[in-house]
Formats: structure tokens, sequence, C-alpha cells
């Protein structure tokens, strides 16, 4: 939790009701969450919303944060519950649009390092596309949401051997997939 | 099958990446790598793998100071909600906000109307005829109050006592009372309160069953020839031309013709009287028979796309302020999905 100084002191403030510290949390972890849900949903407005629904659960839920579920889980199973509702609802079965608007370029790219940038952006979306959809949620946990093993074994409701499992072979087909981009 | 050794290293090395090894852990990591060139290229080739995965952009093209704004909104008009449950003055009588108005008032208008054009008949036979008037016969007609699903309306009765109906019912009820007895039909739900006067008590017929009274509050509901009565105040005697049953407060009682009469003493009648107060109370409550109250309540139509979801029990006391929330409340509950569009609930 590189960005946030005191995780623990910050969960203690939002159970009190500090809005303050909830508006911190969730500038730190809305934009992780809206990863997490848009690989589930692959619908940039759905993430969207369905996000902010998550966080005002989460709020709602404050006074129950307690030692048993870690904050970070809860907040990312409630994320996952809405996700998978959201897909039944929509009938969808987990499938990704070609035309995928989702990843856009921070200004400061120029227009070359921006094609460069851009390819490998679509290239590694591709990758992480391609794998299962369980493993799918361990990896993005596990490298973009900075969860720990015990973390995303509590989230999904799995064992932490299994999520050990799932991350090794997260790497196997992310190796191949991306063979080119490695020595 | 991948040897477990392997599993154990990835795990390893991953965490190693993450920064989540012990100290311990990295010396372990540090001998593999050095007395083992195939453990130190499977170890060069994760790092890179992780770095490379690592450039990944994954933030939304979204502005997070947007979504902070709405999040921020919505807190806040829940802050003045809270607040204003807390302001005793301006608690809203229960029925005030679910109340249909225009039935509502169109019933105080026609009762004022009879009881106005009565007054102005009297009036005026009485200037214009001087010999006195007979007793006259006036004739007794009925009204009906019907609510149908989504709706509640709320009666009141020149002898003062109020009948709250709700939604799916009809109350039949005469324009006046006689001298002896009131008498009401009912069929559906209804909490009446009624009027204490002794010599003429209150009746509600409810199929073959009267359920008479002298003042006092209670609940009748009587749907699918089955008869509920809960007592909260005073007595309540229900009868047929056989038999009764005397029912006192806290009481709950029952009569189908399967069943006959039943007395169920010091029942939990908070869940039965929920609706009273806008809530929805379970418990225990088979989900098809929790649905087909929320089906009354707030006039949608429920399927069931899910056969085992229907048997599953509910039990649970929800704000029947919004059916989205009463829903998705559910729906964590039961751990089923639920899906709305417009007046048709679909459970999967």
């Amino acid at each position: 939790m590189s960005n946030i100084a005191n995780f623990e002191v910050l969960i203690g403030r939002i159970k009190e009701g500090d809005v303050n510290a909830f508006k911190e949390f969730f500038l730190f972890f809305q934009p992780k969450i809206l990863y997490f849900i848009y690989c589930y949903t692959h619908d940039k407005s759905a993430a969207e919303d369905i996000a902010q629904d998550v966080f005002l659960e989460f709020w709602k839920m404050r006074q129950e944060l307690n030692c048993k579920l870690s904050p970070k889980s809860l907040l990312y199973k409630i994320a996952r519950n809405r996700s998978i509702n959201f897909i039944k609802r929509n009938h969808k079965a987990e499938t990704i649009k070609d035309d995928d608007d989702f990843f856009r370029l921070n200004e400061y790219y120029g227009i070359e390092q921006k094609f460069d940038y851009d390819r490998l952006n679509d290239d590694i979306t591709k990758a992480i596309n391609k794998l299962p959809s369980r493993c799918r949620s361990v990896f993005v946990l596990s490298r973009y949401n900075e969860l720990s093993y015990a973390e995303i074994a509590e989230t999904l409701d799995i064992s932490i051997q299994t999520v050990k499992n799932h991350i090794s072979n997260a790497l196997n087909i992310l190796r191949q997939e991306l063979s080119s981009y490695l020595k | 099958m991948k040897p477990q050794s392997d599993n154990f290293e990835t795990d390893l090395i991953v965490r190693y990446l993450q920064g989540n090894t012990l100290p311990a852990e990295n010396n372990i990591i540090r001998e593999l790598i050095e007395n083992s060139d195939s453990k130190k290229n499977e170890f060069e080739s994760i790092k890179s793998l992780w770095e490379l995965t690592g450039k990944l952009n994954y933030s939304l093209d979204s502005n997070l100071w947007d979504s902070w704004e709405k999040i921020s909104e919505i807190l806040n008009k829940e802050f003045e909600k809270t607040s204003e449950h807390i302001l005793p003055i301006r608690k809203k009588t229960p029925f005030n906000s679910r109340i249909e108005r225009s039935p509502f008032v169109m019933w105080i208008y026609r009762f004022a109307a009879v009881l106005l054009l009565g007054l102005t008949i009297y009036l005026l036979t009485d200037s214009y005829k001087k010999e006195p008037i007979l007793e006259q016969e006036q004739e007794i007609s009925f009204y009906e109050a019907i609510t149908r699903k989504g709706e509640r309306l709320t009666i009141k009765f020149t002898d003062g006592s109020t009948v709250y109906l709700n939604a799916g019912s009809k109350l039949i009820y005469p324009n006046f009372f006689e001298s002896s007895s009131r008498e009401v039909k009912l069929v559906g739900e209804a909490y009446f309160d009624i009027k204490s006067l002794p010599d003429k008590p209150f009746r509600v017929i409810t199929g073959s069953i009267v359920n008479e009274v002298k003042g006092t509050e209670f609940n009748v509901k009587f749907r699918k020839e089955i008869l509920e009565v809960v007592v909260t105040e005073g007595s309540v005697i229900m009868k047929n031309h056989k038999e009764s049953l005397t029912l006192n407060k806290g009481d709950f009682g029952s009569f189908s013709e399967k069943e006959g009469f039943k007395n169920f003493k010091n029942a939990d009648i908070s869940h039965l009287l929920a609706w009273k107060n806008n809530k929805l109370s379970f418990k225990k409550t088979s989900l098809i028979e929790a649905m087909s109250q929320l089906e009354l309540y707030f006039n949608v139509n429920v399927t069931f796309k899910n056969d085992h979801a229907r048997y599953k029990k509910l039990t649970g006391y929800f704000d029947a302020e919004s059916i989205d929330e009463v829903l998705e409340n559910i729906e964590l509950a039961m751990d089923i999905s639920i899906i709305k569009e417009g007046r048709n609930v679909i459970i999967y």
C-alpha cells in the first residue's frame, strides 16, 4: 500500500464515518477496482456504474469492517459479486469486444512512443484476456491490485494453494502470449 | 501435473517481486539463483514477465474526480435523510407517504358530498314542510373501497374509526352505520382502529366468519380463503354459525375451512403488522411467498427462472421505501440474481 501512508488508520477513520478518509480511500482504489470490474464486464460505462455502487456499498458496510475479513477483500468481494450479477443480468458470457476503447494514453507520450506503447498495451490486454476467467481474476488482483494471496483467497472464496496454482498457470500462459517481448 | 516444487518456486519469486517475502525467503531465492543456471533463467524470465505486465496502463479513461463528485452527492443526500429521521417534527405519519392521494381525497369528498346533500335535503324539507317530519327511513347504500396492487387507502368513518386498507383489498361499508351495529365486509387485508361504542359492536365480515369487537385495534387478513387476525389492542371474537374464538391483545388467530379455528398465543405479531409502517418483514418465509407480498406491495410481476430459489427461506426486515433497495437486499441475502425491468421482476 505505497500511496496510502497508514492503511489501518484510514480504515479506522472510515469506520467512524469520516468522509474525507473515504475520499482518500476512493481516490486510491477506484482505478484499480474499475479495472478489476472491467475484466469481468468488458463494458466501460457499466464498469463505472458498478464501481460507484461498490464504493457506496462499502461505505454502507463500514461499521461492519472487522478483522474477520480484510477491508480490501471486502471491497473486491463486493466488486466481484456485482460484476457477476451484471454478467448474469445481461446474459453476457464474458465475451471480449474487439473495439476496445478501454485503454487510453496519457498525453505526455510522444506520437511515436505512443504508437509503441499502444501496441504493448493492446498485447498485454489481449494476453490477459486469454486467461481463463478465474485465473484472470487472480492474476489481476495480484498484479494490479496488490492483494496478498490470503486476501485473494478470501475475496474469491478459494484456498491459498489454488491462488498459487492460478498465478503459476497465468504466468505460463502470459509467457507464451508475450514471448515476442521477452528475451 | 507440474511438480509441487515448481509451483513453490514460482510463488516465492512472485512474492519476492511483489515485495512480500521475508528476509529468510530472500536468502532461499539468492541460493537458488546462485546454484543453478536453470533456476536463474526461470527467475529472470518471471521477473521480466512481471515487469512487462507492470507496464500495462490499466487506468480507465475516466474522470476520477467526477466519479467522486457523484458519490459524495449521494452520501450528502443520505446524510440529510438520516437527519430527517432524527427530527421528530418532520417525522411522517406512516401512511401519508404511501397513500395514493387521489382515491383518498376522492373518498373524503364523496363522503362529504353525501353528508352535505343529506343536510341540504333535511334543511329544505324542514323549512318548507311545517308539519313534523316522519323519521325518514334513510336508505342504506354501500361503498366499495378497492385498492389495486401497490395502492393503499385510509378510510375514516363518521364514528371516529379508521381503517387502513392494504394493497389488493376490498372493503365494503355503508354510507352510515345503523343504530344497533357497525358492519363492514373485507376481502384482502386491513388494519382496523375502532372507536369504542359499547352498545354498537363493530363487525368485520370475512367470508363465513364474523369478527366482532367493541373497541380495539386489530389486523385482519383474508386472502385465499384463509383468515388471519392479529390483535394489538383490546379483544376480538371470531365466530361462524357453529363456533367462536376469542382473541386477546397479542394473540394471532386463524381460520380456514380445512383447519378450523386456531389461536396462537403470544405470537410475534410485529412482522405481521410491518406493512402498516411501510415495512416488509419476513420470518423464514419462502421466497415465493415473500415475492407475492412484494408483488402486491409494489405492483410488480415476479417470475422465477430459478426453481431452486422458490423455496429458499427469507428472514429479514426491510424498509419498503424503494423496491430496488428491497430487491437488492434480498439478492445479497439469498445469493440469487434478481433483474428488474419496469414492472417485471425476474429471479435467476
